[in-house]
């Protein structure tokens, strides 16, 4: 509280938010500290949102009652219009969050955030806003919807530990986005995976029943003879001076251990006798086995089926794959088209994303009081296809680039060809864009053209391979 | 070439020309082991078989046949080996195509190490036999006993994990139970490598013989006193109250004479045909026969030489006949006939070479009839035409080979108790059973 009342003589200044929604989660029939401090931060929420497009409106939701929330962020997953809406919850401490609010949230704040946390919740909902709004949205595709929601937030889909599922595990955000049973989503899951546009990363293999496809399923040691579990394990014991083999419990003669057959003493062990083998005896027929049957028994159907008919089900963890990127990017399924390069709108678009965001930085920047120059890459060279996309070219070029900044500085991929590369003005020296775009062209034989944000001379160039 | 040739038929033309001289008396004083024992015994065991030969089956074998028909009652069959891994699979196979319905096969390895055990869980994975691995060896006698303990069926049969069935045999040998008397059931057996070599062929000989003509005559007059571990069938409850298998060597004869001794009969089964593989090297015959011939000292002789005994309260003339057939015909016979062979040298020594030749004559025709009977009987006439060449040979085989291997096995074990050394069962084993048995 005390953190929020100290922001909010700065509250004064303008948020970083142009506009959003706010939800309050009343318990006490009052308004909390966190809506007061969240109005004071972030602005006055939106009050008529009519004409509004809901997935570009970010949603404040304040509250305690996990059960609420989530029943809420499922509710506006679900909705084609408001699936991709930038949501900040604000109240629940990390400690206790619920896994499935951490997967369907973009932002989750303690009670009594502080100021600095609700600032940068505030520009991280505007970018992410603003990012929304430069794609192509296709509310009645939820396949495409959830693409864009991974792209759009830079996100996988992690499956969650979940006894109620069938398969023990759920995709929560997927099946909220899809609108779809656990099951299915996983196969749709699994199916964007084989197409190349999700890449899989193995989590869990498990068993399902082949009848209701139940993760439920026991492991039983039957008698292979009646088929029950009243079993017992028996060691054998073979008495040398007579050569008698009986179970273990056969070989007490009126409270002593004796041979039943001989009489002699059961003393030594490897002198007068030793165990020579394990079984098991059934309780009800009486039936000898060296080892029982194991069988599959299904707690919900009620099914017996031997291990080898079990299902086997891989649970897996997905983000979008560059491909996949592509055709969240330009909402279109067409990977080839999203492949032979971005079209003069998206470019466009791109270009603007990355250059209000890198203002947001400078503004950021500048309330800590320093400045920073910006510069944006962007990769020029046509000869990029889908298999070096694939390759990590990316990677390559941020490495090689990164030999030539300092350690303060920072380069961060912004789009599906460009990066933003932030280099904090603290006196020492830095690398033009001329000498970083001819380092690229050297090493990697890849043409950039680098410009300047920060309204300095713009400067490209251009290397061939 | 042609001087030994002619040599060899004159010592023969004279050999037959002195005897032919000779007075019967004085000829009988030479030949009377030959013509007291040998000859009456071959002549009664031709007698006895062809005589149940034409018999036609008892009323009660039949009415027991079809009850089994109706009701084949569940027959288990042990199968406890050591270091079978090669030959579990076929005997198993071998076994399932029993035309028998209602059986079980229960597999114990006994500490094996060669990958039987392996091959016995892959063979219960599928759901032909049940398996049991025993993780030390305790001996042939521990692995049957665990069968016999985890066995169902009241009527248990016994094999080799390297012995393979006609499709009948257990039908065959669970007939023989229509008696209720009958508590133990001894199947044929046959040599399957015969045509290998000399050595498996005089074998397949002895097999035919022995086992096939030899133990139907001793089944018949019930003096029969041995069910082979090879092939065989108990009745479970006799062989629990007699308390198993004792530890081995030579526990297959213990088992059938503590059978015999709890009143039960000892049936023989010709039809239920086993065939086992036979050592094909001199050396492995040998130290199998020496094994084999041990347990007569061992059981015969020291374990139950008290049958001998009319005093004893267990003394049955029963049991006194096979005992007396074991121990006159194979051990006073051997012992002594070197005592025999030497006193005919000192006495006649101008004779002993054409008496010798006399008498292999004698033992051959003797042996030329007795394979005749085995050919009348026997299931498969046509296979075992093929040995008729090697009948002379097999005189020799048995009269001198066997016995003076028999000889050295009856010495070795009477002064230096080989048999309780023996690797068959392991050392710790052995010297424990030592202790129980006082013999």
């Amino acid at each position: 509280m005390v953190k929020v009342l100290e922001g909010k003589g700065s509250g004064a200044k303008k948020s970083a938010l142009k506009q959003y929604e706010v939800l309050e989660l009343w318990e006490f029939e009052r308004g909390t500290d966190e809506a007061f401090a969240v109005r004071s931060v972030l602005g006055e929420p939106l009050e008529d949102k009519d004409g509004v497009p809901l997935a570009q409106l970010p949603l404040v939701i304040i509250g305690y009652d996990q059960q609420k929330i989530l029943s809420y962020l499922r509710e506006q997953r679900a909705q084609p219009q408001s699936a991709l809406r930038p949501i900040a919850i604000v109240g629940i401490n990390a400690d206790y969050l619920e896994p499935e609010i951490d997967r369907l949230a973009d932002i989750v704040l303690p009670p009594r955030p502080g100021l600095e946390e609700l600032q940068d919740t505030a520009v991280m909902l505007e970018t992410l806003a603003m990012h929304l709004r430069q794609l192509k949205l296709a509310p009645q595709d939820t396949a495409m919807t959830m693409m864009q929601f991974l792209y759009s937030r830079r996100r996988a889909i992690e499956p969650i530990v979940d006894a109620r599922s069938n398969i023990a595990y759920r995709f929560s955000l997927a099946e909220s986005l899809l609108n779809m049973p656990t099951y299915d989503t996983r196969d749709i899951l699994q199916d964007l995976a084989e197409r190349g546009l999700l890449e899989s990363q193995h989590i869990d293999k498990l068993f399902t029943c082949p009848d209701c496809e139940s993760f439920r399923v026991a492991v039983k040691e039957l008698c292979p003879e009646c088929h029950t579990t009243n079993l017992t394990t028996e060691e054998s014991i073979h008495h040398f001076r007579c050569g008698h083999v009986a179970p273990e419990s056969a070989f007490v003669v009126d409270g002593q251990r004796q041979c039943p057959k001989c009489h002699g003493g059961i003393r030594h062990i490897g002198v007068e006798y030793n165990r020579p083998g394990r079984f098991t005896v059934c309780g009800e027929c009486h039936f000898w086995a060296s080892e029982p049957v194991l069988a599959a028994w299904c707690a919900d159907c009620n099914s017996y089926h031997s291990p080898a008919e079990l299902h086997s089900v891989k649970i897996c963890a997905y983000s979008i794959s560059s491909t996949g990127a592509n055709v969240a990017a330009r909402g279109n399924w067409n990977p080839a088209a999203a492949i032979a390069g971005p079209d003069s709108e998206s470019v466009g678009l791109s270009a603007m994303y990355a250059e209000e965001l890198a203002k947001r930085v400078m503004d950021i920047a500048a309330k800590n009081g320093r400045s920073m120059t910006v510069l944006r890459a962007v990769i020029v060279d046509s000869g990029l296809t889908e298999s070096t996309l694939d390759s990590g070219i990316f990677g390559e070029i941020r490495s090689v680039m990164r030999e030539m900044l300092r350690d303060q500085d920072v380069i961060v991929n912004t789009g599906d060809n460009e990066f933003l590369i932030l280099m904090p003005e603290d006196g020492a020296d830095f690398l033009d864009s001329e000498e970083l775009e001819a380092y690229a062209a050297q090493r990697l034989g890849v043409t950039l053209m680098i410009t300047g944000i920060d309204g300095r001379q713009a400067y490209s160039m251009a290397a061939m391979r | 070439m042609y001087d030994v040739i002619a040599s060899i038929t004159a010592f023969m033309s004279r050999s037959i020309q002195i005897f032919m001289s000779m007075p019967p008396a004085d000829l009988f004083l030479m030949l009377w082991p030959f013509l007291l024992l040998s000859i009456p015994r071959y002549l009664l065991t031709e007698l006895v078989v062809l005589f149940q030969a034409a018999m036609p089956e008892s009323r009660a074998k039949v009415a027991f046949r079809r009850q089994l028909e109706l009701q084949p009652p569940l027959v288990s069959v042990l199968l406890p080996g050591f270091n079978e891994c090669e030959t579990l699979e076929t005997t198993v196979l071998a076994l399932r195509e029993q035309s028998y319905p209602n059986f079980e096969i229960i597999v114990v390895s006994d500490g094996s190490t060669d990958g039987m055990d392996a091959v016995g869980r892959r063979l219960a994975a599928k759901g032909w036999i049940r398996f049991f691995n025993h993780r030390m060896r305790g001996g042939k006698s521990s692995a049957s006993n665990f069968a016999l303990q985890a066995a169902r069926g009241e009527y248990v049969v016994i094999c080799d994990a390297d012995s393979t069935f006609d499709s009948d045999s257990i039908w065959h040998l669970l007939v023989e139970f229509y008696r209720p008397k009958v508590f133990a059931v001894a199947g044929n057996l046959r040599v399957r490598n015969a045509p290998s070599n000399l050595l498996t062929r005089l074998q397949a000989l002895q097999y035919i013989l022995s086992i096939g003509v030899g133990r139907r005559a001793s089944a018949m007059l019930g003096i029969l006193f041995i069910v082979s571990g090879a092939f065989g069938a108990l009745r479970r409850s006799a062989l629990l109250a007699t308390g198993g298998w004792d530890t081995g060597p030579g526990e297959d004869g213990d088992v059938t004479i503590k059978t015999r001794l709890a009143g039960g009969d000892v049936a023989f089964a010709p039809k239920a045909m086993c065939m086992t593989d036979a050592p094909d090297a001199w050396w492995t015959y040998y130290r199998q026969q020496l094994r084999w011939n041990r347990s007569m000292v061992r059981f015969q002789i020291r374990k139950y030489g008290w049958l001998f005994n009319p005093l004893r309260q267990k003394f049955s003339v029963r049991n006194l006949l096979p005992m007396l057939d074991d121990v006159v015909f194979q051990l006073v016979l051997t012992v002594t006939i070197p005592f025999y062979l030497v006193w005919l040298h000192s006495e006649h020594q101008s004779i002993f070479w054409p008496l010798m030749f006399f008498v292999t004559l004698l033992y051959t025709a003797i042996n030329y009839l007795h394979y005749l009977v085995a050919l009348a009987l026997s299931e498969r006439p046509k296979l075992e035409l093929a040995l008729f060449p090697y009948v002379p040979l097999y005189g020799f085989f048995m009269g001198f080979y066997l016995r003076t291997v028999r000889l050295l096995a009856y010495l070795d074990e009477f002064f230096f108790r080989t048999s309780y050394r023996e690797p068959y069962v392991p050392p710790d084993v052995q010297k424990q059973s030592r202790i129980y048995d006082p013999w």
